[in-house]
């Protein structure tokens, strides 16, 4: 598992994820992903274009990150999940909360 | 039809190692990735809820898991010996209007349950048997 921090600054944040969220995804980026949302408490752009799996500890890892900066008047917003992530992020109920784009340009505008 | 046995302790990383070993037998003999990705789901979710919930004594506890891929379908047995839990009693989460409210966690089971083609529980000399039917 993979974290790219592809830009960040107090507006906003972009990041990629590669690999599967699991169990040791989640173990291997998680610090770096909760780190890198207290470093800039900004907005965040999130493509997941190269996760290939997503389980409940890689949701609570992205739900917790949402919710924190929805305290703070910021949200995350997803990139281009594949079609099995993104029926998990459904399943789950967290689409209600995270919002899914399809491109940047579309995310940008849900933010 | 193929099968195939993997034991762990509760443990978080051996659970990890687990669904790695399992994952190379669902590559070997599922041919759908839906299926696949069904598999690894349920079982990861199955397993890492038993480690954070089962047990309420440090010693150290073996779990069994039991695979029977018959393509398109996949059996999954899990066995454990800590207290006793139906996931089939369990309510589903309760969802909220905002983020902020929404409470963090409690989806594994949840996702088993949406997951899976049938679930069926039962308690057997002292264990909780999950058996988990997936189809792709």
């Amino acid at each position: 598992m993979e974290l790219k921090i592809l830009s960040e600054d107090s507006h906003l944040t972009k990041m990629a994820m590669a690999g599967k969220l699991d169990i040791q995804g989640e173990q291997a980026i998680g610090d770096d992903f909760r780190n890198a949302l207290l470093r800039n408490n900004s907005n965040v752009l999130l493509d997941m274009t190269q996760v290939s799996y997503l389980a409940s500890l890689g949701i609570r890892l992205l739900f917790k990150g949402a919710k924190d900066l929805a305290a703070q008047g910021k949200k995350l917003v997803v990139i281009n999940p594949q079609p099995m992530v993104e029926d998990t992020l459904s399943s789950s109920g967290t689409a209600k909360f995270i919002p899914i784009a399809k491109s940047e340009e579309d995310a940008l505008k849900l933010i | 039809m193929a099968t195939a046995v993997f034991t762990t302790p509760n443990t978080m990383s051996d659970v990890g190692e687990l669904v790695a070993r399992a994952d190379a037998f669902f590559n070997s003999r599922l041919g759908s990735p839906r299926l696949m990705y069904k598999a690894n789901l349920v079982l990861e979710e199955t397993l890492t809820n038993i480690v954070k919930y089962a047990y309420r004594d440090p010693e150290v506890h073996t779990i069994t898991v039991r695979l029977q891929a018959y393509d398109p379908t996949l059996t999954i047995v899990v066995e454990d010996d800590g207290i006793p839990f139906n996931p089939l009693d369990q309510a589903e989460p309760q969802e909220k209007n905002h983020i902020t409210e929404q409470a963090v966690g409690g989806l594994g089971i949840h996702l088993v349950k949406h997951t899976a083609k049938t679930l069926t529980y039962k308690r057997e000399g002292g264990k909780n048997i999950l058996t988990i039917r997936l189809e792709s």
